[in-house]
């Protein structure tokens, strides 16, 4: 299961992440960026949004599945 | 009153640029909060001057909207980590070792070492940015000159829009130069690349370079993607290495020995990477690689301080008294303090990667990626030469770049002093 987290003092609400992976990406109201659970068909869609972020803001990991 | 000698850096509040003929008559933003703003609105579009366009029509830093994102999309891999792994660690290590090791068999008669920062630092980067871009030929001392030679002149052409020259005289010499590159280096290296392509000996791996990359992705059906496009893509990607990052090892060099002056218990930090990264970035804070960008505003828009912009108008964003704004740096804004903790949500060296979705592609590569103890380009340079025993030459002054608006410095002599006792 692959796990995305924002680094908030890296991310500079650049926004490709959201335009990229807008069901795990979102921008709160006071214009932080969280990161959701990344469904199977989204992984692909997350990977591609961590290697867009121009801040490597956007950190993946994998937890194995109970 | 702690200053670089360069440009912007003669004016505590950034504002030393305030008669720039052709951006006077436009509406300048100065405060760090509208330029974020505007950086991050989708109504704002880049805009550059007229004699521009053979260099820059078309390429990332021209565009906007949905052509920019997908733009950046097809290039982010090229500054991906594996990337930047790959340039830091495979390149530029042996790199930084083979530059100082030729340094060190020519010292002086007094047995000491001595060195231009400005070319020294230029041509690591140079053989990085060749890296990046998929130029070839740049392995001999001869072939590196030459390459230097032609990314000065190109980087010249290319940010035209900050020169003091006539534009026009601009325009000329950097197409005959261009021209030039493209015979000497330019043409061959794509030539090997299509054949590389061609013979499908590049065995389903992606492109790890500018060149590879369009080559591959290019669509021969849109009129604009042809080979004179990616020779301009080219041609940024080169301006932006040496725009950007030879140009902040020079300043924090110089802050740096300023700052130890007045702080000699901070000298023990000079093997430091958080300390070394976060005085680059403060460095960069006040030395911002441009001393402006244009921004045409698309539709009426109104800013959160209350300022309206209406459409079709140009806007200048001056990032040097933004990046001295007090009221977001704090009463000492104008100086150097590698130690400044900038409020949240603000990056260390301000706006001069840009802002929202125009943030520089290649800053991961400058400055690394922001976790502490990794080291981007710049880090990794400078802590060597200071390894290397770095001092400023009092008698020898670093000198600033004569003709143009950027923030540069022409020379910087410096001694290598641990060189000389260990080589000479």
């Amino acid at each position: 299961v692959l796990i995305a987290e924002i680094d908030q003092d890296s991310c500079q609400q650049a926004g490709y992440c959201m335009r990229v992976a807008p069901t795990v990406f979102r921008q709160e109201s006071d214009d932080t960026v969280v990161a959701g659970p990344v469904a199977p068909d989204q992984v692909g869609v997350t990977r591609d949004a961590a290697q867009l972020c121009p801040m490597s803001a956007i950190l993946l990991s994998n937890e194995e599945p109970e | 009153m702690d200053r670089g000698p360069a440009g912007e850096g003669g004016s505590e509040d950034g504002t030393a640029f305030d008669d720039i003929p052709y951006i006077a008559s436009m509406l300048n933003l100065t405060t760090y909060a509208e330029i974020d703003e505007v950086l991050r609105l989708p109504a704002f579009v880049p805009a550059r001057r007229d004699h521009a366009h053979a260099f820059a029509h078309g390429t990332l830093i021209t565009l906007g909207g949905d052509s920019h994102f997908e733009r950046r999309r097809l290039e982010a891999p090229l500054f991906g980590r594996d990337a930047l792994e790959r340039f830091k660690h495979e390149m530029l290590k042996p790199l930084i070792e083979e530059s100082l090791a030729e340094l060190a068999v020519q010292c002086d008669a007094d047995g000491v070492v001595r060195a231009d920062l400005v070319p020294l630092t230029r041509g690591m980067l140079l053989k990085i940015a060749a890296g990046v871009i998929g130029i070839d030929g740049v392995d001999t001392p001869e072939q590196a000159a030459r390459f230097g030679w032609f990314a000065e002149r190109l980087g010249e052409a290319f940010a035209g829009q900050w020169s003091t020259r006539d534009p026009d005289d601009i325009v000329r010499e950097g197409l005959e130069v261009r021209a030039q590159f493209v015979e000497e280096f330019f043409g061959p290296s794509l030539e090997r690349r299509r054949a590389i392509a061609e013979e499908g000996r590049d065995s389903g791996q992606p492109p790890k370079d500018l060149l590879s990359l369009l080559e591959q992705e290019m669509d021969r059906s849109v009129p604009e993607w042809d080979d004179e496009f990616i020779l301009r893509e080219a041609t940024l990607f080169l301006s932006a290495s040496i725009g950007t990052t030879s140009g902040s090892a020079t300043h924090v060099v110089w802050h740096l020995n300023q700052w130890w002056d007045r702080h000699p218990e901070d000298r023990a930090l000079a093997g430091d990477s958080d300390f070394l990264q976060a005085a680059i970035a403060e460095a960069l804070r006040l030395h911002p690689p441009a001393p402006f960008f244009l921004r045409l505003c698309t539709e009426d828009t109104v800013l959160k301080s209350g300022r309206k912009i209406e459409a079709d108008q140009t806007v200048a964003l001056r990032y040097p008294p933004a990046n001295r704004g007090r009221e977001v740096f704090g009463d000492d804004a104008g100086e150097f303090d590698p130690h400044r903790t900038p409020p949240a949500g603000i990056k260390p060296w301000g706006l001069s990667f840009g802002g929202g979705p125009h943030l520089c592609l290649g800053r991961p590569l400058a400055t690394g990626v922001g976790r502490s103890g990794d080291m981007g380009t710049v880090a990794q340079i400078v802590m060597s030469l200071l390894d290397a025993g770095l001092e400023l030459v009092p008698e020898e002054p670093p000198v600033p770049h004569p003709i143009s608006l950027l923030d540069a410095f022409e020379t910087f002599p410096v001694r290598l002093t641990n060189l000389a006792a260990s080589r000479c």
